[in-house]
């Protein structure tokens, strides 16, 4: 497997400063995962208010869990992220729930497959996306609207007007292949 | 092979779907609330979940590219200036 490319430079010493309370760590956090954590959230929302909100409210949980952080939870990257994705789609099934409508038009998904224009971490864009391009179309669909937009199996089982079991296998299916793709971008090319 | 049940019951080991349904947020109450709790005793299960957070990565980059607005650092540090002095530990020497 080839190295992960880190987008926080001597993250283990980061962390150190971050659970000590060190103002200028949060800054040095911020510098580097703002952007990409914002592109995120806005992506799944599609509000700058709401986008703003969600991301403060991560980089605050971060600084305040920052001391009882444990390295089981991976890397500080990953779990920034992983807490502004729960956060959000959190935030876009509440509001899904209030208003009974507002899943996104169908069509839009390929913004995601054609990834961002000035991205801050090329590596994982290429490889997310070479990745993808590896999935069957189907599952391919299913794994980015689960992820960019938090449809419920009913909700795209009545987008894609299949059954609701066919969405199961297909998420499931396309998320175990896009976790040894990512990881292993060899691993499609052993199949054949 | 993995197991692949629909129904999660608690106590048991996540399968690797449902391991990584958890980990991006795609599993669904009231599965994720037991397998929330599983993962509170099982080591192992804790452990798959967090290596398998690093697919956070790659899939927000494919988020199209947005400038972040120019006073949400100013926001976050003024948040988290609000919290209690004595949670704050001194800077090491």
């Amino acid at each position: 497997m080839r190295p992960k490319a880190s987008l926080i430079a001597d993250e283990k010493r980061l962390i150190q400063r971050l659970a000590q309370g060190e103002d200028a760590a949060l800054d040095a956090l911020m510098a580097a995962l703002e952007r990409p954590v914002f592109s995120l959230v806005l992506g799944i929302l599609r509000d700058r208010q709401a986008a703003e909100d969600v991301v403060s409210e991560t980089f605050v949980k971060v600084w305040r869990g920052a001391q009882d952080y444990d390295p089981g939870k991976g890397r500080l990257a990953s779990w920034v992220f992983s807490i502004a994705h729960h956060r959000a789609i959190d935030v876009l099934r509440a509001r899904r729930a209030r208003q009974a409508v507002g899943l996104t038009a169908e069509g839009e998904l390929g913004a995601y497959e054609k990834a961002g224009l000035r991205g801050t971490s090329p590596w994982q864009r290429e490889a997310m996306q070479a990745a993808l391009q590896q999935l069957p179309a189907a599952q391919r669909e299913a794994v980015l609207l689960a992820y960019f937009e938090g449809l419920s199996r009913e909700e795209m089982a009545s987008r894609l007007r299949i059954p609701v079991g066919t969405v199961k296998t297909r998420l499931r299916e396309g998320l175990i292949k896009l976790k040894q793709l990512y990881q292993d971008p060899e691993a499609g090319y052993r199949e054949l | 092979m993995p197991r692949t049940s629909d129904v999660f019951e608690g106590g048991h080991c996540l399968s690797e779907a449902e391991l990584l349904e958890f980990a991006l947020d795609g599993m669904e109450e009231p599965l994720r609330s037991r397998a929330a709790q599983h993962l509170t005793e099982c080591d192992d299960c804790r452990e798959q979940v967090a290596e398998l957070l690093d697919l956070h990565v790659g899939l927000a980059a494919l988020a199209p590219d947005a400038e972040p607005p120019p006073g949400l650092r100013e926001r976050v540090r003024l948040e988290v200036g609000q919290r209690p002095a004595k949670n704050k530990k001194a800077p090491p020497k």
